[in-house]
Formats: C-alpha cells, structure tokens, sequence
C-alpha cells in the first residue's frame, strides 16, 4: 500500500518535470498495477473529488476544505473541493448519487440532508447514498436575551405558561433542526404552540442576532455561535439538548437533567457522504483516513476554536447515527405538519 | 483608540501585509469589474489561499477585495451597462447615458472620485464609532426590515426615469420572479418546475441576463457597422481630483447616508444607492435630467454605496453579525485561523480590527490612484467595434453565470433574463426596477412574514414601533407624493379634451 501511496506521489510531482506521453505511460503502469491487486490497495489513484453542497465561506465549507488538505497529505491525493450549492443540497446529492460509487466522488453532508429527504425530495432517501463519516456533532443549545426575568429551564415554563402568547422562540426555517428540537422540549414540557410561537430565521447567525437584539427573547442555537455573545453578557444559556453537558457551557444543564424527557441523540452533525455501493474496503480506508485527519493538531485546534464537538463515527456507526435521525424527522414531520 | 490604531499600524507595517494589501486591491479591481464575478465570488476563491497566512495579512487581504471590488462593479455598469452587483445598476442610471453621450471618461472618473471619498468618508466615521454605531443593527427586528424594505421599494418607483408605472410594472415582475422557490419561512415550494429553482430564481444570472445580455442585444441592433465612438481626453489623475469640488455637498451627504444605512446588516449597499440618490434628485435643481446622463447620479450612488461597504464592517466587527455574503467569508477566514468573530473580538484581538481600518485608510488612496489611472485604460473599450464588445460581454457573461454555482442551468437562467430583459425594454421598462425587486423582495417577504410570527398575526406591531412607524411613512410619503403632484398638474392643467380625429 505505501509503495502505491509513494508511487502516486512521485507520478504527481513528476508531472511538472516530464512531457504527457511518459506521464500517461506511468499511469498506464499504474493502472496494470491495479489490476492484481485489491481495490483499496490502490485507492486512491487519482484524485478525489469533494462535493458540498454550499457556497465559499462558510462554517461547512472552511472545514470541508481543511480536511481536503489534510487528505491529500495521508493518501497521497488531491481531494478537489467543488461547491455545488443550491436546490436546497439538491444539486450536490444530484452528482453525488449520478455518480460512481468508486469512492472517488464524496460529498459534505449535515441535518439538512436529513431534512430535504423527508420534506422535499421524494426521489430522495437515506438509502440513496453511502454514509462513509461522521465527523462532528453540534448539541441544541437554549439560549435567552439577557432581560428576561428567568434562568433556568423551570422558570422559563413556567413564565411563559402564566403569560400566553408574549414570549417567542427563534431558529432557522420550519422542520429545521433547532425547530424540532424546540418542538421537542415543547412537547415534553407540555408548551403549546399558542403559548410559545416559533419564528423562522434564514440563517442561524440572523437568529442569534434576534436574541441578542432582543426582538425575540428565546433561541435554539449551537456552542459556536452563542459563546462569544454568553462571555459578552449579552445571552444566558438555560439548556443543552445532548447526553452530557458540554465543555463551553459547564454550568447549563442538559434538558434530561432539568427533568424534561427529551431525546437527546437529536444533534445537529457534519459528516461524510459518497455515492450508493461504494466497496467496503475503499469506504474503510477513506473513514480510515479521516479518522486521521481528526486527530491532527490543525483539526483539533479548528474543532476547538470553532467551539464544535468532534465526535468521528466509523460507516456502520454513522449510519445507524442517521436513521435514528431519519425517525426523529419523519416523526416531526408529521407531527408538526410540515409535510406538503 | 489612538493606541489601537498604532497597533493597526504596527501591525500593518510588515512586507507582508503590505504586499497582501496591494494584491487584495489588485485582486478586487479586476475581479470586481467582471460581470458576473463580484467581491464576494473573487475572497471565496482566495480562501483557502489565506489559510497559511498570517491572520493579519489574511484579513487585510480580503478586506481590500472587498472593497475594491465594490468600486469596480461601477465600470461595466458604465461602460456596457452591466452592473458588477445590484447597488451598481443605480449608477447605471446616469452612468451608461453618460457614456452614450461620449462621456464616458468623465463618468469613471467622477464614479471612482465618489468612491473613494465615500469609503474614505466611511472608514473615518467606522473608526470613531465601530462600537457604539454597531448597536444601531440590533435595533434592527423585523419591523423595522420590513419597513426598510418597502422603502426600497417605493424609491425603485420614483427614481426611474421615465413614468411610474413602467416602473411598478417591472417591480411586480421582479417580485413574481422572488416568489418561486421554497417559502423563506414555511418551506413550502412555490412555483418550482425544476429542482435547480428550490432555492428561488439564481440571482446573479439573472442580474447579467436582464443587464447585460439584453444591452448586447441593444447594442446589436443599434450599430454593428459602426466603427466606436471618439473620447473626450481624460484630465491626468492630479488634475481630475478637481472635479470633486463641484460635487462636495452631495459626495459629503451620500457619504453619511451610506454610511448610516450600511451598518445596518442586510441589502445595505443597495438600499443606500437608492436613498443616496432620490435624495440628491429631490434636491437637484433639474431633476428631470436624472436617468439620461446627470452626473451627479453617478456620484450619489457610487459614494453612498462604496461608503456602505466600510459601515458594514461595523457590526461584523463589533458583533461578529455578517451583514453581506462577503462579510460571511470574512468570518469564515477569521475562525479558520482560529479567531472568533463576536462581541469579544476588539478585547482578545484588537490588532485585527485596528489593521483593517488602517489598511482601508492607507488602501483608499492607492486604489483611487489605481482607478484614475485605470479609467484611462477603461475608456479605451468605447472605441472598440460593438461587435467585438458584444462578443466579449457574452462570453464573459455565460462564464460568469456558469462559475456562479457551477451549474449549467444558471446559464439558462441568464440566456431566458436577457431575451426578457431585450422584451422589456422594448416595451421601455428598464431592468433596475425588476433586479432591486428581486434584491429587496425577499427581504420584505420574510420580515414581513416574521414579524406576524413574532405578533401573532397582528398588523398593528409594524406602525407600533417607532423606527418602523416613521420608515414606514417615509415610505407612504415617496409612494404617494408623485402620485398626488400629478393629479394636482392634472385639475389645474384640465383643458377641455379636444376632438384631433
């Protein structure tokens, strides 16, 4: 396998040095070299391309193109990061699944995909694609304007039970992940929808600009973008939805500890996806390397400052991973009647 | 703060930093003035190259593609009438019937002195009140969006030249085009044929389609036999500072008005186009000669909206709120070198913020410097053949509209917007109104959708709100003036209606 590796590598670098016709000799060479031996051996020959399915510059996107380097530095290829954004993630999973599933074409994947599945797409369903990795989990977090006269989760049910329809939550569009997750604790809190009414933002930094401006007083969010503003003074935290409470905010119950009987596998995620029926061992080595990758320094420090929670699962883990999520959407789906 | 600004200076005064500085302005020109490349497209390509930069050379870097790339945008919309991005189309107004008329040199020169003094103008008021000013964006709720919006909108009516209701027409094409896509607040899909359309009409395409597609069709038709047109001698860089004095009062009000409403988050460059330029055709003595080559159209809009681009800085550097989609990168770029852009950010790393506002003060002048020179270059193309200019604004356009999401239905996009947009100005209704629609459509829909969450369905919450009350009657007032001057000129004016047959 390293003599592979280290073969590939010599061929890229030679490429600037020697005319085409040798280049394609030695690719030919390689290409014969493949053929007695097993596909992951070989993998990857050439280089990978890496589909995401947003725009340059955000969260997704910057980490997406910091593993792609750190890739190309364990296997010995170029992971070319192309952003195919739009469609809401429809026109990435388009190429994704148009694609071979040889492992050289994968794709970012979050709880959007999730989503879409369930509400927008009906040619669309988990089994459409190959879940090679999960890389990091983001736990619901509640957060409050800084004035309202509560600080914990108790009180805060029990303000907006005795003032019906003064008191509103924040997130991102219907069906979104901070939607369910507010639905959750919702149901198991027993608030109405008259009680607490839900307003949708485009994007969750707008959101948390809401709660800090204080036209809406509650907000789903995530760690990474309400730390700075809780350090500031600007936002309490009253909760987190997820198994354990979470580093940035030790002192924030989760909401199983507050005594609300929320699922707490619901996180919002990053991860890894390529086409249906990649081989077992190309999708070992690809989650292999990965893996890697997220115990790198420059990973560990980015994880960290970005206020995420690196949580790598193996094939088999992230998709058992995803159809719990899978259940959690299409429960709430339907329950909140989102289904058009 | 004078102590922050030293350290912005010390922290500047690397050859690196420099180095970046200057290819950040060279990078945001060149893209800038591309249609269908906007700032934003040119800082998201530069990335991951800022990724093994010093954080300071990284930001000071994007910064001035930033920036740069929002001066640019004026030269095509000048020069083919194809602005860089939609606060450019303002200039358009004034800016392409100046080139038409042989001025073209006069018009790039006046765009990039505006320009620059705006942002200049701009970046002084940031540094002396980042902070406090920031704030201004959190008071900001649906409300007030909504209000400011349909402001927009209403200036869209009355700036046009030519009659209103061309203009209202082209306003409700756009606000159709808006509609299709998923509902910004249910999900729900509306009017989507193709999956491609999911997230709403792709508008860059669109904005090169209905621009500078139909104004190659334009020019098609009108002259490809002849050879171009002569220039008027363009004045030396020095010598054309002076065109400035004519124009200091409404460069010095465009400036504040920019600068004011881009600190606001949102469609703010846009949005202070539109207010900076009713307000100097309000004021002007000859008004009637907005829309067919005043140059002080070009001046109001190109200082007001070059002046938003430095108070957007404001919240986003004070708040970490990102008020525009190059703003958004710049956050992206700062986390990746492990910098969190957030209320937080002036305590733990003031050289960030401090190096950015000198290099804006030390970056304005070389890039006014850079256009003047390069107007020169510039106003050359108008002698060019229209057949070559229209084979290369095609090309250009088809690129851009493909590079804009890598898909190829953004070429059609633009192909259906241009033969919509030739259509349309046959019938003499002109694209900006549709364009501004399509850019503050959006805006109106969601808050105003938001907002009746956030109420319960009561309307009264929009004219309950101070700052929404007066916006909206501003609005009201822009909307119902004309309409109310006409009908007077018509019952004073009434002479008995004559049989011509």
């Amino acid at each position: 396998m390293t003599s592979t590796i280290l073969f590939g590598s010599i061929a890229r670098h030679t490429c600037k040095l020697v005319p085409p016709a040798v280049v394609g000799a030695m690719t030919l060479g390689a290409g014969l070299h493949a053929s007695f031996s097993y596909a992951a051996d070989d993998y990857p020959n050439k280089p990978v391309r890496y589909l995401l399915h947003v725009s340059p510059g955000g969260g997704t996107d910057v980490l997406a193109r910091q593993m792609a380097s750190e890739l190309e530095q364990i296997l010995g290829q170029p992971f070319v990061v192309e952003n195919r954004p739009g469609g809401q993630t429809g026109v990435q999973l388009a190429s994704i699944v148009n694609a071979a599933p040889d492992g050289y074409t994968i794709g970012s994947t979050t709880a959007t995909h999730i989503a879409v599945m369930n509400s927008v797409f009906d040619e669309y369903s988990l089994d459409s694609v190959d879940w090679i990795a999960g890389l990091v989990t983001d736990p619901p977090v509640m957060v409050v304007h800084d004035s309202v006269p509560f600080d914990s989760l108790e009180e805060l049910v029990e303000e907006v039970k005795a003032n019906p329809g003064q008191y509103t939550v924040s997130g991102t569009v219907d069906g979104s992940t901070g939607h369910i997750a507010w639905a959750m604790f919702a149901e198991a809190a027993g608030i109405t929808e008259e009680e607490v009414r839900y307003v949708p933002y485009d994007s969750q930094g707008d959101s948390v600009t809401a709660n800090v401006g204080g036209h809406v007083p509650i907000g789903m969010a995530w760690t990474g973008i309400t730390r700075d503003h809780v350090e500031a003074g600007n936002l309490r935290v009253l909760g987190v939805l997820s198994e354990d409470r979470v580093s940035a905010y030790p002192d924030a119950p989760t909401f199983t500890e507050a005594g609300y009987d929320v699922d707490p596998s619901w996180q919002q995620f990053r991860g890894i996806i390529g086409p249906k029926g990649i081989p077992d061992d190309v999708k070992e080595k690809l989650a292999g390397a990965l893996e890697r990758v997220t115990q790198t320094e420059d990973y560990i420090e980015y994880i960290e400052s970005s206020n995420l929670n690196s949580r790598f699962m193996g094939p088999e883990e992230f998709t058992e991973f995803v159809e719990r999520q899978n259940e959690i959407v299409a429960e709430w789906v339907e329950r909140l009647d989102l289904d058009e | 703060m004078i102590d922050g600004l030293l350290l912005g200076f010390y922290a500047l005064m690397t050859l690196d930093v420099i180095l970046a500085l200057f290819l950040g302005i060279a990078i945001g020109y060149i893209v800038g003035a591309l249609p269908g490349l906007t700032s934003s497209v040119g800082m998201a390509v530069l990335l991951p190259f800022t990724f093994s930069m010093d954080p300071v050379a990284a930001m000071v870097m994007l910064v001035a593609i930033y920036v740069a790339g929002d001066y640019a945008a004026a030269i095509p919309a000048i020069l083919v009438n194809a602005p860089g991005q939609p606060a450019a189309a303002i200039t358009a107004f004034d800016g392409f019937p100046m080139r038409m008329n042989g001025e073209a040199g006069k018009a790039l020169t006046l765009s990039i002195l505006g320009s620059g003094f705006g942002a200049f103008t701009s970046t002084l008021l940031l540094i002396v009140s980042a902070a406090g000013l920031a704030h201004i964006a959190l008071s900001f709720g649906p409300a007030e969006y909504f209000a400011l919006s349909l402001l927009g909108l209403a200036l869209v009516t009355s700036l046009a030249s030519g009659s209103m209701t061309r203009a209202v027409i082209g306003l409700v094409i756009g606000l159709m085009i808006v509609t299709i896509g998923l509902d910004p607040v249910s999900g729900t899909q509306r009017y989507v044929f193709h999956r491609g359309l999911l997230e709403g009409v792709p508008f860059l395409p669109a904005l090169i389609g209905l621009f500078a597609l139909s104004e190659v069709f334009m020019m098609l038709e009108r002259s490809l036999k002849s050879s171009g047109e002569r220039i008027h001698s363009l004045p030396s860089p020095w010598k054309s500072m002076s065109m400035i004095y004519p124009f200091g009062k409404t460069m010095g009000r465009s400036s504040i008005i920019g600068f004011l409403i881009g600190v606001v988050p949102g469609a703010g460059a846009t949005i202070a186009s539109l207010v900076s330029y009713s307000v100097a055709k309000r004021l002007s003595k000859k008004p009637e000669t907005f829309g067919s080559g005043n140059p002080e159209g070009v001046v109001a809009s190109e200082t007001a909206n070059n002046a938003a681009g430095p108070g957007a800085l404001a919240p986003l550097l004070s708040l970490g709120i990102p008020g525009s989609a190059s703003a958004a990168i710049l956050i992206g770029a700062l986390m990746i070198h492990g910098i969190n852009p957030g209320p937080m950010l002036f305590a733990r790393n003031p050289e960030i913020p401090y190096a950015i506002f000198v290099s804006l003060l030390i970056g304005l002048p070389m890039m006014m410097l850079i256009g003047l020179l390069g107007a020169r270059f510039w106003v050359q193309i108008t002698r060019l053949n229209p057949a070559l200019i229209a084979t290369v604004v095609t090309s250009i356009c088809l690129l851009g509209s493909y590079t804009y999401d890598n898909n190829i239905l953004s070429v059609w996009v633009a192909v259906v917007a241009g033969i919509l947009g030739y259509v349309l100005r046959k019938l003499d209704i002109h694209p900006a109104p549709i364009i501004l629609a399509l850019v503050l459509g959006s805006m109106m829909e969601s808050n105003l959708r938001r907002g009746l969450r956030v109420s319960g369905d009561e309307f009264s919450y929009f004219i309950s709100q101070p700052v929404s009350a007066i916006i909206l009657f501003c609005a009201f007032a822009v909307f119902i003036l004309p309409l109310g001057q006409s009908l007077i000129s018509v019952f004073r004016d009434r002479k008995p209606i004559q049989d011509t047959r």
